[in-house]
């Protein structure tokens, strides 16, 4: 407080700041203390960003529409897959989200218009907002594969969106004869999770070896290269040399067409009969960030990297997988970073301030087995011409490395994975 | 009395300008990039140890910054730690140190 506030009395002071909303404009959202911003979406970014705006800007009011759905994390949920951790592990109670200044709709968004700044709900009541913040992950499409479609997932699971559907790949995988073949087959970018194939490969050859030990899994990647990858080969030629193979596009790894009926994949000179095809469709962002132009018809949203706000609606925020945020990749971590930015964003600008210098940063952890794991990093900057890495920051764990630093890594990740959760949903 | 409510005004203004510049401070901010590992608060979340109430972080990241990662990053875990010190400003190891330092150790 400056020396001259302190000169007036508590009555006075109260007195002017009840004057303000109508003297000052820029300040009026923060003083008339009813701004209200309404998040889509409660997973990583969506809850990060909730908890920390009502943090820095105590006065809004918050309403955080999660839909019905129940939320398993993606990260850790490839262990699932492998039996080495319980669905329900995975699951968040979301029920601590709820706060003075954060409202809990356990209703979906249907649309919104980003001009009278209204958001229709799934049972057509409407929410105004000062600010909309969309975080609604992904949608993927099965049907943009010759062949496949909505009623072929379960075919070829992919649990892409954790959940029962885990469960289902697990149980699927489990029932792989010895001597039989599995096929994962990875969607060209940008996708989310870029290492998650190939951490789900490297965890399934590790299951294989144990329980089927004359099983074969072949990647089919409709991409030339990967994060990681010479760190990931390095494993995949120590551990499954006869195992595993991957096929990346120039080797004919592009999937062309599926045959639902008689569970086969087919590449341009291959026709695969796997025993389990585990099948990661393309994506796009949910639907919900599609509407109103607001991807461009691209199927993600371009925004500002220093506020996350669309560049085609700047009242409308788009955070998380959602979000066109290369070079950083669509991670829990990277939601939780974009989240941050955007969160202090909005506190700053209902203040009348600029917002805060947009450090951004990512990791991320894969498993080459339970025990054992690898890191990619990096850190960026948000300007007006998009996200930079920032120089010196992006990297990876070291290639030659002792069995003891990747096992300490495993320790990390499950540290970070607790992190994130205590982060988002106030676990 | 036009002076005095002017004066008011003013004065409310600077007071709520003040109480908004910290949230967040800068070194609350960057210290969410840290406890995205470290724990909520920076309470530590293990194997990940505790940053609140360290009063040494300003050496420790100057030194991770300065370091050569073709050495330190092969030796061990720090090569993460490197990397992150690498895209801090000195104002903004700064801001954590003394963000953290002014917190109570766990
Ligand atoms: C196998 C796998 C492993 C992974 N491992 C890691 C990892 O180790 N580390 C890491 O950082 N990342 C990992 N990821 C990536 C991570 O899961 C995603 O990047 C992260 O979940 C993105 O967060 P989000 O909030 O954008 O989306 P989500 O977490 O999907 O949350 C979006 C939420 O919004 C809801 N929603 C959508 N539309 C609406 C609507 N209209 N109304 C209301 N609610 C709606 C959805 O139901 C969902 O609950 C992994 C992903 C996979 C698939
Ligand atoms: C991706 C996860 C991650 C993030 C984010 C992260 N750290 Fe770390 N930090 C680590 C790991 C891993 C170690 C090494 C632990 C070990 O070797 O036992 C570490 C170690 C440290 C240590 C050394 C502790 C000791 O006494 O040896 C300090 C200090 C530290 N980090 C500070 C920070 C600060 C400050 C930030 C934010 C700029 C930060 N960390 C962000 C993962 C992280």
């Amino acid at each position: 407080m400056t020396g001259r506030s302190t000169t007036l009395g508590r009555r006075q002071f109260l007195a002017g700041s009840l004057l303000l909303p109508m003297a000052f404009g820029s300040v009026r959202a923060s003083a008339k203390a009813a701004a209200h911003v309404v998040i889509v979406g409660g997973g990583f970014a969506g809850a990060t960003a909730a908890r920390h705006l009502a943090r820095w800007s105590p006065e809004t009011r918050i309403s955080l529409v999660l839909g019905r759905d129940r939320y398993w994390t993606c990260p850790f949920s490839n262990l699932a897959v492998i039996g080495e951790r319980s669905l329900s592990s995975l699951e968040v109670r979301r029920d601590r989200l709820a706060t003075d200044n954060i409202t809990v709709v356990p209703l979906a968004a249907r649309d919104f218009d980003p001009l009278r700044r209204t958001l229709r709900l799934e049972d057509d009541r409407q929410l105004t907002f000062d600010r909309l913040v969309l975080a609604p992950g992904i949608d993927v499409m099965p049907e943009a594969i010759e062949g496949h479609g909505p009623d072929a997932v379960d075919t070829f699971p992919h649990a892409w969106q954790a959940g029962p559907a885990t469960d289902h790949l697990a149980r699927r995988l489990r029932a792989v004869p010895d001597g039989g073949l599995v096929i994962l087959s990875v969607p060209e970018g940008p996708y989310r999770c870029p290492p998650g194939p190939y951490e789900r490969a490297s965890l399934m050859a590790w299951w294989l070896a144990r329980h089927r030990p004359r099983t074969k899994l072949i990647i089919l990647d409709a991409n030339t290269s990967f994060t990681k990858d010479n760190l990931f080969r390095a494993h995949w030629q120590d551990a499954h040399p006869q195992r595993l193979s991957w096929r990346g596009r120039d080797d004919d790894g592009q999937l062309r067409r599926v045959d639902a009926a008689r569970g086969s994949v087919h590449t341009d000179f291959e026709d695969y009969r796997p025993d389990l095809a585990c099948i990661i469709p393309p994506q796009r962002a949910g639907a919900i960030a599609r509407v109103a132009g607001l991807d461009g018809g691209r199927g993600w949203c371009s925004v500002d990297p220093r506020t996350f706000a669309s560049t085609v609606h700047p009242n409308v925020h788009v955070i998380g997988d959602a979000a066109i945020a290369n070079p950083m990749p669509k991670s829990a971590f990277a939601a939780a970073s974009q989240a941050r930015i955007c969160a202090a964003a909005i506190a700053a600008e209902f203040s009348g301030r600029r917002p805060p210098e947009a450090l951004l940063t990512n990791t991320c952890y894969s498993l080459l087995t339970p025990e054992t794991a690898i890191a990619v990093t990096g850190s960026y900057r948000g300007t007006s011409e998009g996200v930079e890495t920032l120089p010196g920051t992006a990297g990876t764990s070291p290639l030659e490395a002792p069995a003891s630093l990747r096992e300490a890594e495993a320790g990390h990740a499950r540290g970070w994975y607790a992190s994130a959760r205590a982060e988002a949903f106030g676990e | 009395m036009r002076t005095l409510s002017t004066l008011l005004l003013l004065a409310a203004a600077s007071a709520a300008a003040a109480a908004q510049a910290e949230s967040p401070s800068r070194g609350e901010f960057l210290a969410g990039a840290c406890n995205a590992c470290h724990g909520a608060e920076g309470r530590g979340s293990p194997p990940l140890p505790p940053l609140q109430g360290r009063d040494d972080l300003r050496q420790q990241l100057q030194a991770w910054k300065g370091s050569d990662e073709a050495t330190d990053g092969v030796r061990g875990t720090a090569h993460l730690m490197i990397r992150f010190a690498r895209g801090l400003s000195d104002a903004d190891i700064d801001a954590l140190a003394t963000f953290y330092a002014r917190q109570e150790a766990p």
